[in-house]
């Protein structure tokens, strides 16, 4: 029997808490192949010179053009593409920003903008208000202005960063802040929580993880914060919230979890387009799948041994991890593995430095509360 | 109350695709994910192209199996909730289009 409109027409839920919804539509995504998540890089330039920016290559030299942009949006939507984010470099340095985003607008993408906020004025936020984004996230790198006009090379940026998230954050954008954390801003925490506050964001997140840049060049690791810095961000978490500071012992991986689990989302049903047109699975591995310049999207996402082959990873095939009782706890990112040591399957240093810093301290508090 | 006559279109604000024949609907406005059954998705699908609600019944009718009356108060009552989520708007169709 035909089912008709009216049983169970439709059913909703809140997107920001609708954890179960995501994973429902991602496995759907997974199971038929389907792009979900894309992120597209407009332009490689930008208005700020970040000394931990991954992009490398500047001033770009043939990006994409606005009719290239229109003609993979039209095949993203074709392929089932609904989240799109817009990033860079600076998106919205790029002359045809609007265009671009409007259009995407019309053919039915949710929208997400990277930005780190300094070319938000009055008029670009009314603009931005326009397109209806799902979000906006506003890089900030310090608490502090100094830290964070040093770390972007650009004097006034960290009052322009905040100035942009205020006038997004009254004219009711979800703003989330995003930092990566540093050596030179991780003390800054506190600072940043406060601002995060005060200019009324809608959430805030913070990234551990410092990428080399797409030329290879390693420098930025000096960025990295240090394990004694790591270590002190958990005693303090631990100094302000007591016992509830410390989270459970992290769950050992089942066998089931093993086999069947991808280790991160990569390619599965998410990719990055860069500026050029070079498909990659995600903004941090380095590996191009394909050029839109050459073959359609769909020939990608569907024809790449590459891409079949990261698709195949399970947990069970990382020879280090899989046997890592931090697993559930570490933000390991395939791409920073294979970034510091040529392959996807390894551990990633950086990531064991990190899950160490912290689960070494808590271990250690929860032997001392027992 | 709702016409027959009248015109339905997507709030534009809304960002949507149809996955494996199943409407996920946004809307913006409320941070909220909407899904549709299979008829709520044809009829999603349907209103990309601003058709009106006598449109819309014609091909429920056609296409789904289902009698002129039961598929006319189905769409109306689709029609209903969305206008009540603030999914779509109702319009009038212009003379010149
Ligand atoms: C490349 S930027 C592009 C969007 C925008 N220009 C911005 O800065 O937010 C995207 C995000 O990547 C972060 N990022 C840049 N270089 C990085 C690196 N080497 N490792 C980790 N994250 C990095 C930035 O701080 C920013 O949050
Ligand atoms: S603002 Fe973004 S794109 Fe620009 S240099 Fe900084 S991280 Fe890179
Ligand atoms: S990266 Fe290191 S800490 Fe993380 S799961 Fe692998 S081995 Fe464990």
């Amino acid at each position: 029997m035909a089912k008709t409109a009216k049983q169970g027409g439709a059913s909703q839920e809140g997107v920001s808490r609708s954890g179960s919804w995501m994973q429902r539509l991602r496995a759907k995504a997974q199971a038929n192949n389907i792009p979900l998540h894309v992120m597209l890089e407009l332009t490689n330039h930008c208005n700020v010179w970040c000394r931990h920016c991954y992009i490398s290559d500047r001033p770009p030299k043939g990006e994409l053009t606005l009719d290239e942009f229109k003609g993979i949006l039209d095949q993203l939507a074709e392929a089932g593409t609904l989240f799109l984010t817009l990033s860079g470099g600076e998106a919205l340095i790029h002359p045809e920003f609007f265009e671009i985003a409007a259009y995407a607008r019309e053919k039915g993408f949710s929208l997400t903008l990277f930005t780190n906020g300094t070319m938000i004025t009055p008029r670009v936020a009314d603009r931005l208000v326009e397109l209806c984004p799902q979000r906006v996230e506003i890089s900030l790198l310090g608490g502090l202005a100094a830290t964070h006009d040093q770390i972007m090379q650009t004097p006034g940026s960290f009052e322009r960063a905040l100035r942009g998230a205020r006038l997004l954050v009254e004219r009711g954008v979800f703003v989330q802040i995003k930092t990566t954390w540093m050596r030179q801003n991780i003390e800054e925490a506190q600072q940043i929580q406060s601002l995060v506050e005060e200019v009324g964001a809608a959430s805030f997140r913070g990234a551990y993880m410092v990428i080399h840049r797409r030329d290879g060049s390693t420098e930025v690791a000096d960025m990295r914060a240090t394990p004694e810095q790591l270590r002190a961000v958990a005693r303090r978490a631990y100094e302000r919230l007591g016992e509830k500071g410390i989270p459970p012992e992290p769950e050992p991986l089942t066998e089931e979890q093993r086999r069947e689990t991808s280790p991160c989302g990569a390619g599965q049903s998410s990719c990055c387009i860069d500026s050029y047109g070079n498909v990659y699975p995600c903004a941090a591995i380095d590996t191009a799948l394909g050029n839109l310049r050459e073959e359609s999207f769909v020939d990608i996402w569907g024809g790449s041994q590459e891409l079949k082959k990261i698709r195949a990873i399970r947990i069970a095939d990382l020879p280090e991890c899989s046997a890592c009782h931090l697993f559930m706890r570490c933000s390991r990112c395939a791409g920073l593995a294979k970034m510091e040591t040529g392959s996807l399957l390894a551990a990633s240093p950086q990531a064991c430095i990190v899950a160490h810093a912290f689960e070494d301290f808590f271990q250690e508090k929860r032997c001392e509360l027992q | 109350m709702i016409l027959l006559d009248q015109v339905v279109s997507r709030n534009e604000k809304t960002a949507s695709r149809i996955l494996a024949g199943e409407a996920v609907v946004l809307t913006p406005m409320d941070s909220k994910i909407h899904g549709f059954n299979e008829t709520g998705s044809r009829i999603w699908e349907l209103l990309a192209d601003r058709p009106t609600l006598s449109e819309i019944v014609a091909h429920i009718h056609r296409e789904f199996e289902v009698s002129q009356e039961q598929a006319q108060s189905d769409v109306i009552a689709f029609i209903e909730e969305l206008v009540a989520r603030g999914m779509v708007t109702l319009g009038q169709r212009s003379r010149e289009g």
